[in-house]
């Protein structure tokens, strides 16, 4: 048995904008990281079998998160893995769906394969930041 | 002289030390590419991407070799056996230390 999370933001903006900041490296340095962390490399290469990484940075550690995207289908939806560097456990996987909704964007995210309740509820805690950070930065 | 199959650790660990580079290698660790694939996942200019490739490939992380008109850049992976024996080495020090938590785990369960 695993465990998994769902959660969603809907973004004052048009769903290409929106997608755009989950796949370019230069967009994901402006809000991938919870609270007041930042993110100092990314990379992404949005195709199936493409890679991914982005290390955030915060006061007493930079944890680096990477993986490998399985489905992209443009402006709709991403399937990546999920590991931290150095992470020797099996990676877990992110699901994010991007669909029209009154007010702009609706951004469902699923992440699923957990092991333990509290990696799944640290990693709940900090995709609610992270989307916080996503509003705030489309907000400009 | 040191021979070619040793390897300057302080190097290694100094190039391994960044995100980015870490990322570079985990790349090409795919196979071979060329200076442009490897930059265009990246936001960061061409020139940036050449300084991180210097790096590595002064830790002799990588190497490069001509394809006509391209450099191609591949994974050194001696370089990193060497890192590897280095940290294995302490491999022994983290075993033992979970056999003993695992005893005295076991005999705090006991009657």
């Amino acid at each position: 048995m695993t465990l998994s999370l769902e959660t969603s933001i809907t973004i004052n903006a048009a769903r290409s904008k929106v997608f755009a900041a989950w796949t370019k490296p230069e967009l994901i340095k402006k809000w991938f990281a919870p609270g007041t962390m930042t993110v100092p490399a990314a990379h992404a290469d949005p195709r199936p079998g493409g890679t991914y990484s982005i290390t955030m940075k915060g006061e007493e550690s930079s944890p680096t998160v990477i993986g490998e995207y399985r489905e992209v289908v443009d402006g709709e939806k991403l399937v990546f893995t999920w590991s931290w560097e150095g992470d020797p456990s099996e990676p877990t996987l992110v699901t994010v769906t991007f669909r029209d909704a009154k007010g702009g964007t609706e951004v469902a995210l699923k992440h699923e394969r957990f092991t333990s309740t509290e990696s799944r509820d640290k990693h709940l805690e900090g995709w609610n930041s992270c989307l916080a950070n996503l509003d705030k930065y489309m907000r400009g | 002289m040191p021979s070619s199959d040793v390897y300057d650790l302080d190097r290694i660990f100094q190039a391994l030390s960044d995100p980015t580079r870490r990322s570079i290698l985990r790349q090409i660790a795919r196979g071979e590419h060329t200076i442009s694939d490897i930059a265009k996942p990246y936001d960061l200019t061409f020139a940036a991407i050449s300084k991180h490739l210097k790096v590595l490939e002064s830790a002799r992380l990588i190497d490069r070799r001509k394809d006509g008109s391209f450099q191609m850049i591949s994974l050194n992976a001696e370089a990193l056996k060497s890192a590897d024996q280095w940290l294995r080495h302490y491999q022994q020090f983290w075993s033992i230390r979970l056999d003993a938590l695992k005893d005295l785990l076991e005999e705090k369960d006991k009657p």
